[in-house]
């Protein structure tokens, strides 16, 4: 298994993206991504072009759409889902997800906690939580500056009382990619730990929950349980559990790389443990839960400390 | 090219979140279309009533201020936002989503632009849904005309 740089929330001209489905894979293939998915707004017309275009420049293209529903976004992808987006209701937004994944998709909730109305009408998410659980995905960090502010450190609380209520949903970045110029030096991407950057191996992997989050650090996590390793998004069985954790900088990371980490956090339902790391170096964390195990990376950049990385979860108690 | 609706649809603050569907009728024999659909105002110029319900809006959503007045104001103007839906005897031919408040799509069965699929352009009950994402103003007028011809 190879963890590869993705990026699974993007648009083009076939709703309110400035790019050409072509476009949007000759920049994302300069961007150095091994897989991207297509998630214009309520359609799948730029699919077809960006998956061609993909084949030619040798990147993979997963198609999708951005449910832009009144009451929250939600990307799907996959390709396989039959969901009409104007018959989604706060009622039965629930069975909505169930129907697309049970035609093979991943379903995402996308930056859920982000401004609405009046300067961006249905991005703010207001279903009812409870009605969300079931989705694969929760998109923790997004758009810009996704590490910082107010929004993501609510995003990051949200999507742990999932983990808490059981819900096994992986953690994605979504930069809601729109313009062809804006990537901003400070963009994350999405880590899919995936046998191939085939669009089937990447979406069981983020199925799985093999991802992190991650601006400029590069993760090499696992836990060990009586021995044996186990990847990020693993049922682990019962045991101490050690989590082990290695970090290089991306070398792909455009500007603003970390200068040097400085801890790292092992966060479960039952509380945080920290230790210091660096780069290069492996440490480790003995733990206990009985639900989820996250780890969060911090690190200096822009001469501060910052939240760095994120992973998906380690899981006991059994699937959901 | 033959005009199969020219009307003009009246949306008020109570259509925020809603679909309006406007039926027509295709005649046989048609085997293109032509939608241009715009929509007037876009804007909603009154800054003051703009900061005020962003500033609302971002305690009831977010929970606390995390704009200054000045980033807030670069927001300004506040704007109408609509998508438009299409859906033919033979089912959904797709959503256009997009800011601009005048937009025109040609569908035939072999191209299609704006977020629509091609289709054949079949005769029969066809519909065109505005969907209400964001309304700022008192009202928006929608002014749509929709051709079909070979």
């Amino acid at each position: 298994m190879k963890f590869y740089r993705c990026e699974l929330h993007t648009h083009t001209v076939s709703s309110d993206g400035k790019m050409t489905p072509e476009e949007l894979v000759d920049r994302a293939t300069e961007c150095g991504y091994s897989a991207i998915a297509l998630t214009d707004h309520n359609t799948v017309a730029g699919v077809k072009r960006a998956v061609d275009a993909g084949k030619k420049r040798g990147l993979t293209v997963i198609p999708g759409i951005e449910w832009t529903t009144f009451y929250g976004h939600l990307t799907v992808t996959g390709g396989g889902s039959d969901v009409l987006w104007r018959d989604i209701t706060p009622d039965n937004i629930d069975e909505k997800i169930a129907r697309a994944q049970s035609l093979g998709d991943v379903v995402t909730i996308a930056h859920p906690l982000r401004m609405g109305f009046p300067l961006c009408s249905g991005c703010h998410c207001v279903y009812d939580r409870a009605k969300l659980a079931g989705a694969d995905c929760y998109e923790i960090w997004s758009h810009y500056y996704p590490n910082e502010g107010v929004v993501a450190q609510k995003q990051l609380a949200e999507w742990l009382s999932f983990l808490d209520k059981g819900c096994r949903m992986a953690a994605v970045y979504g930069y809601d990619w729109h313009n062809r110029d804006d990537v901003p030096p400070s963009y994350a991407c999405t880590y899919v730990g995936a046998e191939s950057a085939d669009g089937k191996d990447v979406l069981a992997a983020i199925k799985k929950g093999a991802t992190y989050v991650s601006v400029g650090v590069e993760a090499d996590c696992a836990a060990i349980v009586n021995g044996r390793e186990y990847p990020i998004g693993s049922e682990l069985p019962a045991g101490e559990t050690r989590i082990r954790l290695t970090c290089t900088k991306s070398e792909d990371y455009r500007s603003d790389k970390p200068a040097e980490l400085t801890r790292f956090a092992v966060v479960t339902e039952r509380g945080r443990e920290e230790m210091p790391i660096r780069f290069g170096k492996t440490a480790e964390i003995i733990t206990t839960f009985d639900k989820y195990c996250v780890v969060e990376i911090y690190g200096e950049r822009k001469r501060e400390e910052q939240l760095l990385a994120v992973t998906s979860a380690f899981y006991r108690g059994g699937a959901r | 090219m033959q005009t199969v609706l020219d009307g003009i649809y009246v949306l008020t603050r109570k259509d925020m979140s809603t679909h309006r569907a406007i039926p027509f009728t295709v005649p046989a024999g048609a085997r293109r279309m032509r939608i241009s659909v715009s929509y007037d105002p876009k804007y909603n110029f009154d800054e003051e009533y703009g900061l005020a319900l962003i500033e609302k809006s971002m305690k009831e959503q977010i929970g606390e201020l995390i704009m200054t007045k000045g980033e807030m104001r670069a927001c300004l103007p506040i704007d109408n936002h609509l998508s438009f839906s299409l859906d033919s005897p033979l089912g959904a031919v797709g959503t256009a989503h997009r800011g601009n408040n005048s937009q025109e799509f040609e569908i035939s069965e072999t191209d299609a632009n704006g977020g629509f699929y091609p289709t054949p352009i079949t005769a029969g009950e066809w519909t065109f849904t505005v969907s209400v994402t964001c309304i700022v103003t008192d009202e928006i007028k929608v002014s749509l005309r929709i051709e079909v011809g070979e």
